[in-house]
């Protein structure tokens, strides 16, 4: 048994695939991520039992987002597009996970998405998803997102849609047996590729002194030299405007994080523009 | 007997006395402030240059070697000097027409300047607008909009997603877009079950699917226009942005360049360039690498900014003292005109307007331009190119290529740039006296021609200009100085040079030449000063190089392949004189002629001229010969004379007419049958009168002549007869010298035939009597007589038998 599983037992990471470019972003993420921990990929491609009922209806119309026309939903068109995404996600994800050298199953369930994503998310430890596409979403986190953490998954991985690819890595740390995971989990994500940035939460400096020599020791065992930025008062809105301007690429955070609170961690979530690794 | 006597030695060379030089070596030489020899040129140089009127450039003419180039440099430089230093020029990015680049005239000395300015605010640029995007306020602010164009799009769905929850719907997301489905406890309804429901439901869900089908429709609608708007407000947003970050950066430069308007237009269309293609700056020349198919680009392509925006300074008269004067000794189109480079890439040629190079007109734009003609007319199009120039008076770069219509790729079509420049061209006159003739717009655009002479009047004073002339030469050159014996033979030399004892040459690279060579020699004596047997010396050594063919002809004569009589007598036999120019060396050397005589319809034949080994002046002056004896002798009866003359044992072209006096006297002596004395040589030409006409070239002449005798031995009687006309031109060697005042070699003057005739036949030439007789026994006489017998016999033969009334004479 690894250190890394000891500490963070990450062995199965499901990622809810389907036909978007996000989607493809969250696969090669979670597949990076799948290679440090020597976790195991599966896909879930969920054809969304709602889409394939309208399309049995008799009066069912779609509009199209790109042609704006309004057009006749056919039910056999319905299940040859949603096969076709269904081959879409698992060619790329074999071709990810070959890359990466990384163990991977696929499958196709259908179902209300959220449904089958929760179902499955109970016999994973992690779940990495896309946030929802920019035009039709309601919140930053779309719905699937938020049923995701509305569910009990282990850990969470969110992706949004980005133009660029930012490597960076930033850690919100207060000291905490749970910071203490993220930590050791950031030491294998990371492994002394990336620059990590350590948020100490710490309101005296000799909280603050503890912290940093804590999070060098363990980070200094994985050949990375940490930047710290220590936050003594918690403002969220202030927290995400620093993590936007170190243009962070992931964020590690544990849910139940003390120094923020859980309200204060969901809240960042929305703040933020990068992606995040939720420890629940 | 002959009443001509020789000439006195003095007459046969015109040597300068030292003592008149007033100096003691070159040294002591002011330097010479005007050019001497050449008033007319001069004037005309001083015209061309000083009038500011369109066609007035120059064509400077004359030989070769005669100071052309520096005379007129030096008029040029001295006048460049008093005129504004000229305009830098530049060429920049058009922003709206990238193939016609603009061109910006900025005062002396601000294009590098300019340039530099540009290049730091292009580096300025690289930290400006990155940095201004990645400032917390820009991201701020653009995220701010996009969560507009999200909350937008959120909002509109929202309400028709509240108002579809409302009636039992929920919007669905399609493989590619929305649609509404009807719901039952938070599901979609399947088709099984609705088909279970009443009729009036199925109605109901029908109607108001309908009308939530038309929000989403007019939402959907919506979808592009708002994206459009929110781009266009992202557009706006970068703009200000790049603004704020270009904005003060040009300030700066529109302060610096307030007083150039041309400058301060370019800076506004750069500034809208930058903000139009500020992504070039925010990502940044150190990021990935560019390729093409996998090919990495080379770095040119990826300097895209720089070269956007910089300044190509294609003329920079920053330092210049006056006005621009360039010589330029490879006048070809493109060094002339100006050229457009290009850059191989991916196999493709391409260009931009930093890879326009300046031709030599650009440079000497608001001066002045030097050019061969000779070099220039051997360039192709060069010549034409250069006439469309000063007849547009804009410089206008234009490929070969695209000129004759070979290439038809877009290139680069450069602003004109505005010309005023003065040409002044040199060269042969030759080459003038052809355009002149020949081009029409050569008149037009070369209105002034200034001729160079060879040669200028000798006089004290002349000589003394002249040796101030050669100090400044030898100080130029760095030459030892040259003692006034020394200079005097240089003199002498000139004169010898010009072919003429009153004339000195203006050759001046020969000038220079000998006093180099003369240095050399006196340098290798370890003499301080040159003098005159240094001088001498370069002198003995240049004829020895040059003379390897007139040995071969002297030697021939000497072993008697060259038949050649210098003494005793002969009928119709003369010793005529030839001269051959090779390179560098003019030689003489005497030939035999010989002329026959006998009965004929009054022809004198050039031999040489039947076999076309005779040129056209060489004829006429045979056929003048036909004219003075049928004049003098055959007035009131038939010429019936058939004579033949010719050069024996010449192979090549015999041209001129300096043998026609030899030719007369052989045919007098071969009518007459009196000898000749083969100890005299002639040259001159003659009329139909049988005046003697000078001749060029009687110096070689002579010493080639001198040669054949001195070789034989000297016997006193051996001597030329020369035009009287050419006795001025005489600077004979000194041992031709040496021997005349010695009286083993006589020079005769002659004037007229008469003269050279009793001179070689030793019998008197004889006049007409009261009676129109020629006195008996005179050469003209016994002339007369024979054409009178040739006649009768010619008349005898031509009347029928039966009327023949006997030989009675």
């Amino acid at each position: 048994m690894t250190l890394a599983q000891q500490l963070t037992p990450i062995r199965r990471i499901l990622v809810a695939l389907d036909a978007s470019r996000a989607s493809v972003d969250v696969l090669e993420a979670a597949a990076a991520m799948a290679a440090q921990l020597e976790a195991e990929l599966e896909g879930l491609y969920v054809e969304d039992i709602n889409l394939l009922r309208l399309a049995g209806l008799p009066f069912s119309r779609e509009v199209g987002l790109a042609s704006a026309r309004s057009r006749r939903v056919v039910s056999a068109d319905v299940g040859r597009a949603l096969r076709r995404e269904a081959e879409r996600a698992r060619h790329a994800l074999e071709v990810i996970a070959t890359r990466r050298q990384v163990h991977y199953s696929f499958r196709v369930a259908r179902g209300q998405v959220a449904a089958e994503l929760l179902a499955a998310a109970a016999q994973a430890d992690l779940v990495a998803l896309a946030t929802a596409s920019m035009e039709i979403r309601r919140t930053r986190l779309g719905s699937t997102a938020r049923a995701m953490l509305a569910s009990p998954a282990r850990a969470l991985l969110i992706l949004p849609p980005r133009e660029d690819a930012r490597a960076a890595l930033a850690i919100v740390y207060d000291g905490s047996p749970r910071a203490s995971q993220v930590l050791a989990l950031a030491g294998q994500i990371a492994h002394g590729t990336s620059a990590v940035t350590v948020f100490l939460l710490a309101d005296h400096p000799e909280e603050e002194q503890r912290q940093r020599a804590e999070v060098t020791r363990v980070l200094a065992g994985h050949g990375i030299r940490p930047e710290f930025e220590w936050v003594v008062e918690v403002d969220i809105a202030q927290l995400a405007r620093r993590v936007r301007e170190l243009r962070v690429g992931t964020l590690l955070v544990a849910e139940d994080c003390p120094g923020l609170g859980r309200a204060g961690v969901h809240e960042l979530l929305q703040a933020i523009d990068c992606a995040v690794l939720l420890l629940r | 007997m002959s009443t001509i006597k020789p000439l006195p030695p003095e007459s046969l060379y015109q040597r300068v006395d030292p003592a008149t030089l007033a100096f003691k070596t070159t040294a002591e030489l002011a330097e010479l402030t005007d050019v001497i020899g050449q008033p007319r040129a001069t004037e005309a140089i001083q015209f061309g240059i000083g009038i500011v009127r369109d066609g007035y450039n120059l064509f400077v003419l004359g030989e070769p070697g005669t100071g052309k180039h520096s005379i007129v440099r030096r008029y040029l430089d001295e006048r460049a000097s008093q005129r504004p230093v000229a305009s830098d020029w530049c060429y920049v990015n058009n922003f709206d027409e990238p193939h016609r680049p603009r061109a910006l005239r900025l005062p002396p000395g601000r294009g590098v300047p300019f340039r530099q300015d540009m290049e730091r605010f292009v580096e300025d640029l690289r930290s400006a607008i990155p940095g201004a995007f990645e400032s917390e306020e820009y991201r701020a602010r653009r995220h701010e909009l996009e969560e507009e164009l999200k909350e937008r799009h959120e909002q509109a769905f929202s309400e028709l997603g509240r108002e579809a929850e409302a009636h039992d719907f929920v919007l669905v997301r399609t493989p590619t877009g929305m649609a509404l489905a009807p719901t039952r406890k938070g599901e979609v309804i399947s088709p099984a079950e609705f088909e279970k429901l009443p009729d009036e439901e199925q109605k109901r869900i029908g109607t108001v699917l309908e009308t939530l089908q038309e929000q989403l429709e007019k939402i959907v609608h919506q979808l592009p226009q708002w994206r459009r708007e929110a781009q266009q407000r992202l557009r706006d947003l970068d703009r200000d942005f790049v603004m704020s970050a270009v904005g003060h950066l040009i300030e700066e430069l529109r302060k610096r360049y307030a007083d150039l308007p041309d400058v301060l237009t370019h800076l506004e269309a750069v500034q809208e360039a930058v903000i139009e293609h500020a992504d070039d700056f925010r990502r940044g020349e150190e990021g990935a690498e560019i390729s093409f198919l996998g090919i990495p680009l080379p770095r040119a392509a990826a300097g895209a900014a720089q070269r956007r925006y910089g300044v190509n300074v294609l003329v920079d008269n920053s330092g210049a003292k006056g006005a621009p004067v360039v010589y330029t000794d490879e006048p070809s189109h493109p060094k002339l005109i100006g050229r457009v480079e290009h850059l191989a890439q991916m196999g493709a040629l391409i260009t931009d307007f930093t890879l326009i190079k300046a031709g030599a007109l650009h440079l000497a734009n608001g001066g002045y331009l030097i050019l061969d003609a000779r070099k220039l007319l051997m360039q192709p199009y060069a010549w034409e190119g250069l006439k469309r120039c000063l007849t547009a008076r804009a410089l206008r770069i234009e490929s070969l290529g695209q000129m004759l219509s070979l290439i038809s790729t877009v290139s680069l079509e450069p602003e004109p740039i505005p010309l005023d420049v003065k040409v002044v061209m040199l060269g042969d006159r030759f080459l003038y006296y052809l355009l002149y003739h020949y081009d029409p717009d050569f008149r037009e655009l070369f209105k002034v021609a200034a001729d160079f002479e060879e040669t200028m009047d000798r006089s004290p004073e002349a000589q003394q200009l002249h040796a101030r002339m050669l100090a400044d030469m030898v100080r130029r050159d760095d030459l030892l100085p040259f003692n006034s014996e020394a200079v005097a033979r240089v003199l002498e030399h000139g004169a010898r040079q010009a072919s003429d004892a009153q004339k000195l040459s203006l050759r001046m690279q020969d000038l220079v030449d000998l006093l180099r060579e003369s240095d050399y020699w006196a340098r290798s004596n370890q003499r301080e000063v040159v003098s005159a047997p240094d001088v001498q010396r370069a002198i003995d050594a240049r004829v020895r190089r040059a003379d390897r063919v007139r040995e071969k002809v002297q030697e021939g004569i000497r072993r008697g392949m060259l038949l050649l009589d210098t003494a005793g007598e002969q009928v119709g036999q003369v010793n005529a004189l030839s001269v051959v120019s090779l390179g560098e060396l003019d030689f003489g050397y005497p030939t035999r002629l010989t002329a026959r005589v006998r009965m004929g319809k009054g022809e004198v034949l050039d031999i040489q001229r039947e076999v076309e080994l005779g040129g056209p002046i060489h004829s006429k002056g045979v056929m003048i010969l036909a004219g003075f004896l049928g004049a003098r002798f055959a007035a009131d009866h038939p010429l019936a004379l058939s004579a033949t003359l010719v050069f024996e044992q010449t192979y090549g072209t015999v041209e001129g007419d300096s043998a026609s006096c030899a030719e007369l006297y052989a045919l007098l002596s071969a009518l007459a049958e009196v000898p000749i004395a083969q100890s005299l040589a002639i040259t001159g030409s003659v009329n139909q009168h049988g005046e003697v006409q000078p001749i060029g070239g009687v110096n070689e002449k002579i010493e080639g002549f001198f040669d054949v005798c001195a070789q034989r031995g000297l016997t006193g009687k051996q001597g030329v007869l020369i035009p009287q006309a050419n006795v001025q031109h005489l600077m004979l060697r000194h041992d031709v010298v040496d021997a005349c005042r010695q009286g083993r070699f006589h020079i005769y003057p002659v004037t007229d035939v008469d003269q050279g005739i009793e001179l070689l036949t030793g019998v008197p030439a004889g006049t007409r009597d009261s009676e129109g007789r020629f006195a008996d026994g005179s050469i003209n006489a016994r002339v007369e007589q024979r054409l009178l017998i040739l006649a009768e016999l010619a008349r005898l033969f031509g009347t029928p038998p039966e009327e023949h009334s006997g030989p009675e004479s």
